[in-house]
């Protein structure tokens, strides 16, 4: 597909807030372009990494999963994290992934939740390995704001 | 647009019977908070031989919103913090029969020659910072110095006791989430735990909380005079600071954490809010409810996608903060609170 649909969002992106937006005589539609404008940036952004962004953090929470469900102390919570640890990716579609990504992240709020009501030194490493994936999750994320990287 | 225009050219005739020759020159749309349609409106009249012409905002109720609130909350708010002199427009009419234009809406005066800082732009006010700021924190003082039942809106808010304010707040917003989240939040999620097991310490005092004290939420002319602060949909009587802790958001500066606001260094502008509200500010009960706003703000972006999504309201001022503002939000409360986690075991 070319033009890359990221260089064409980020050069629309341009094109509505330098042209297309400042011919406009209402105030609310030069406001509503220029949201638009931004999110057509971030969509580019999106585009390119989208796939992956979900894949990895769909891996990294079955590994998770895998690791956390012996020593529970919660028999059902660990089987369902077993079941979920051995799953893999039927589409690649951001929609399906998204489906997936939803089951497993509310699973991880069940586990955290959980775990957070456990002593000991193995609960505390959990509860740390969780908030490294959350952490590492809401980097991966991140979305470079246009106006900051123009 | 010319529908409404008429309409109103009517509704002001209704609200001034010895006025004659009522005209609307022009109604525009513009962006005035995405909780209310909001139109700048142009009027003329004649009353006692003599023409008037006065600019007028006209807020009506949207049929869905990022905030769902009642219109007369705002409307109070105007009406009691006018006399005092705060910077806010004079309220004008209240108007809650659906004749005139199919939704509640109320009427204001128009602050004209003024603009309001994007805070999703990387320096908002320029040269104009250092005076903008000492005001933006001064007014945020005075809001918290007023006692809530001299000003009139003991009678108008739902009171709550210094001790039950952050449970209520939390409980308000877990709901916004629980009822309007389309997936999953982990990192709301934990955060909320964190929020319940960590209450903060009873409120000094309970004031009128703005509930969204902010870059963007006021006017300012060529000067830099802060000449408006709008926005009061989400006023409510809580914790002053509350409102401190959301003004220093770093969502609202850019992610700049030392220049809160985009205006003036933290430590000064915390100080100037410590002269004016007569208040202090305890580290702890900070932290409690700096989290506590990026939990706030993450409900009200979550709201604001799912009004969008499912077609509510198709305005693009919902969709991204639904993107933008709950990715800033996510990042900024995942790695405060794992911090405090790890702070609380060492």
């Amino acid at each position: 597909m070319t033009p890359h649909v990221s260089n064409v969002m980020q050069t629309f992106f341009g094109t509505l807030i330098g042209q297309i937006a400042p011919a406009l005589g209402s105030e609310y539609l030069i406001g509503s372009t220029s949201v638009i404008a931004m999110m057509m940036s971030m969509a580019g952004t999106e585009y390119e990494r989208g796939a992956e962004v979900r894949v990895t953090e769909n891996r990294e929470m079955r590994t998770l999963f895998a690791a956390a469900a012996p020593g529970l102390g919660d028999s059902a919570l660990s089987r369902r994290l077993e079941e979920a640890s051995v799953g893999e990716e039927a589409s690649l579609r951001i929609s399906d992934l998204d489906r997936t990504n939803a089951t497993l992240k509310q699973l991880l709020i069940e586990l955290h939740s959980h775990v957070e009501e456990l002593e000991g030194p193995d609960a505390t490493d959990l509860d740390r390995r969780i908030w490294a994936f959350m952490r590492d999750a809401a980097e991966r994320r991140k979305l470079p704001h246009p106006l900051a990287a123009a | 647009m010319e529908d409404i225009a008429g309409r109103f050219a009517a509704y002001l005739q209704h609200k001034m019977p010895d006025a004659s020759n009522i005209a609307v020159a022009s109604l525009s749309r513009i962006h005035g908070g995405a909780s209310r349609e909001t139109y700048r409106v142009r009027a003329s009249w004649t009353k006692d031989g003599s023409k008037t012409e006065r600019g007028l905002i006209l807020r009506r109720d949207p049929v869905a919103s990022l905030i769902e609130t009642e219109r007369d909350l705002e409307y109070n708010a105007y009406r009691a913090f006018h006399p005092l002199g705060l910077p806010v427009p004079e309220p004008l009419y209240l108007e809650t029969d659906l004749s005139w234009l199919d939704r509640p809406f109320f009427v204001m005066e128009e602050i004209r020659d003024c603009a309001s800082g994007s805070a999703f732009s990387p320096d908002p006010y320029g040269a104009l910072a250092p005076k903008i700021g000492e005001q933006f924190w001064r007014h945020l003082g005075t809001i918290a110095k007023q006692e809530p039942r001299v000003i009139g809106l003991a009678d108008t808010m739902e009171w709550v006791e210094p001790a039950d304010v952050w449970k209520k707040e939390v409980t308000a917003w877990e709901a916004v989430i629980d009822e309007d989240e389309l997936e999953p939040q982990p990192v709301a999620r934990a955060a909320i735990r964190w929020l319940k097991r960590n209450p903060p310490p009873p409120a000094q005092k309970i004031s009128v909380v703005h509930g969204d004290y902010r870059t963007g939420n006021f006017l300012y002319d060529a000067q830099g005079d802060i000449r408006a602060v709008l926005d009061w949909e989400m006023c409510h009587l809580g914790d002053p600071l509350e409102d401190l802790a959301w003004a220093a958001d770093p969502l609202w500066a850019f992610g700049n954490y030392d220049r809160p606001a985009g205006l003036i260094a933290r430590e000064e502008a915390f100080r100037i809010w410590r002269d004016h509200s007569g208040l202090e500010i305890d580290p702890a009960a900070f932290t409690w409810w700096e989290i506590f706003n990026a939990v706030k703000g993450l409900a009200i972006w979550i709201s604001a996608g799912k009004e969008f999504a499912v077609g509510n309201n198709l305005d693009p001022v919902l969709a991204f903060p639904s993107w933008y503002c709950t990715d800033v939000h996510n990042r900024l409360l995942v790695n405060r609170v794992s911090e405090l986690v790890e702070r609380a075991r060492s």
